[in-house]
């Protein structure tokens, strides 16, 4: 469960968030939509531990982010496009990450991996993926670990039709283990399809929050 | 634990990887050690048959003389020591894109994995320290070989004619400890430089961080003050030849505080710093 309460974030004098609130629940998924420069990424970035709200905070489990913990425990994100090393292939990339955590063995990374339609087996190294490809295993990234939070900014880009609908059964899987998973899109229709509230994010403000339609597409399943 | 991970992830990806880089490094210090062979054959053919063949410790006061102190006068042009700027300017550059790289890169998976801020900029600190070492192994490696292949003597004792061969000026020797101050000074400085640069790096980002390096080392070169890093890294300006020169217990010193300073306000600035191209989103 992750509370925002009344974040902001300033920078260089431009104020890029403000007084966002939020409640974020496990085992579901929340939506934020907004064109760009609306401050999706930048929220992604708070709520991920990377940079310092100017004030508010947000609260991971009722842990304070920056007070009690300097990172979210469990989390898992792509954010800004994936960033790996140019010279290893995917398998060696997850493994190195998974290494600091120990979380994930190889059995995960490489299910992780397949779950995002890739081959663990690919020899090729990660400057010779495509686009999509990368985007896929920032995606498997994400997952691999089953963390508690899942951060998702914009993962439908550079992603074909099977790839946008293998990301929709990760999604619906990750909520169902109970994970939070926070989904920022610019396609909207896969946003709705997803979600099951979504805020509705303007100059770094909350301006409207709706409900998703993530809740129905259960009830069918 | 997460901060001995990081290391070994520093290690493989911040020094193994960069091989070509310090094979870079040994073709420099081969082109260091011809220039100090054509400056032994510019005295010799001034003085014939005075020098013999050099000795290790010839060898790195060479690698490393820098140049004597400049007094400025109209009819005495600043001879710029560009061999050794660029030396230093190669351990410099060394140690300067990949952290920051890391950080905005696959480094933030690891930063958050890891719990710990401390742990990535203390990996950072010793990647730096492995570095600079790994530079200095390079070096002594390439000087060897170039000894063996002059059939100079493996002993750190400095030739007497030495100091005249790369101009040192009024150069005295004899100092009890031999060269061995300038052996710890040098990686000791080094280190402290790169520290130094790896902080502002964070701050103000890596190229103003090395424009930063480089007018330090240049300032230095003009200037012999204590205050200045630079001078500390010039056998020309050492006391063990120089009577009045750059003493071994303020240069440590000074390069002390320089690592302290530099480790203890990284520290302090990487716990509060956003993680964030800032321009990618201004």
């Amino acid at each position: 469960m992750i509370e925002i309460k009344k974040v902001s974030k300033t920078i260089q004098g431009t104020q890029v968030l403000c007084d966002i609130e939020a409640s974020l629940p496990s085992g579901r998924v929340t939506g934020f939509s907004g064109i760009n420069g609306s401050g999706k990424t930048m929220l992604m970035r708070v709520l991920a531990g990377l940079i310092r709200p100017s004030s508010g905070e947000v609260l991971i489990s009722g842990k304070a982010l920056w007070k009690d913990i300097s990172f979210p425990e469990s989390i898992g994100f792509l954010i800004e496009g994936p960033a790996f090393i140019g010279s290893y292939t995917g398998l060696e990339n997850l493994m190195m990450i998974a290494s600091i955590k120990k979380k994930a063995g190889m059995a995960q990374v490489r299910q992780a991996i397949e779950r995002v339609g890739l081959d663990p087996d690919d020899k090729r190294r990660y400057r010779k993926y495509s686009l999509g490809m990368k985007q896929r295993l920032g995606i498997a990234l994400a997952v691999m670990e089953a963390p508690d939070i899942v951060l998702l900014d914009e993962p439908t880009n550079a992603l074909d039709a099977d790839g946008v609908a293998l990301l929709e059964g990760i999604v619906r899987e990750e909520r169902a283990r109970g994970a939070a998973v926070v989904l920022s899109c610019h396609d909207h229709e896969v946003l709705e399809r997803l979600s099951d509230s979504i805020y509705y994010l303007q100059a770094g403000r909350v301006v409207r929050k709706a409900e998703g339609g993530a809740g129905d597409a259960a009830k069918e399943a | 634990m997460s901060l001995y991970r990081i290391l070994a992830f520093d290690l493989r990806n911040g020094v193994a990887r960069h091989w070509r880089r310090y094979a870079a490094i040994a073709a420099f210090f081969c082109l260091s050690v011809l220039a100090l062979f054509a400056a032994r054959k510019a005295y010799l053919d001034v003085y014939p048959s005075s020098v013999g063949p050099f000795t290790l410790g010839d060898c790195v006061v060479g690698a490393f003389s820098g140049m004597k102190e400049y007094v400025f006068d109209p009819r005495n042009p600043f001879d710029f020591p560009a061999l050794w700027l660029l030396t230093f300017l190669l351990a410099a550059y060394l140690t300067l894109h990949y952290p920051y790289r890391d950080l905005l890169g696959v480094g933030r998976h690891l930063v958050v994995a890891a719990q710990s801020r401390v742990g990535w900029w203390y990996a950072k600190c010793l990647w730096v320290l492995a570095s600079v070492g790994l530079f200095y192994a390079v070096c002594g490696a390439v000087l060897c070989l170039a000894l063996l292949l002059d059939g100079g003597a493996f002993t750190l004792d400095v030739s007497p004619r030495t100091p005249g061969v790369l101009a040192f000026g009024h150069a005295v020797l004899g100092q009890p400890g031999g060269i061995w101050p300038l052996l710890v000074l040098l990686p000791l400085a080094t280190v402290a430089l790169c520290l130094l640069q790896l902080f502002l790096s964070l701050v103000i980002k890596p190229l103003p961080s090395y424009l930063c390096t480089v007018s330090l080392l240049f300032l230095s070169s003009y200037f012999k003050t204590p205050f200045l890093l630079g001078n500390y890294l010039m056998a020309a300006r050492s006391e063990v030849f120089i009577t009045g020169g750059m003493g071994f217990a303020a240069g440590a010193v000074l390069a002390g505080a320089l690592i302290i300073v530099s480790v203890v306000a990284g520290r302090a600035w990487v716990q509060q710093m956003d993680i964030i191209e800032k321009e990618s989103i201004l």
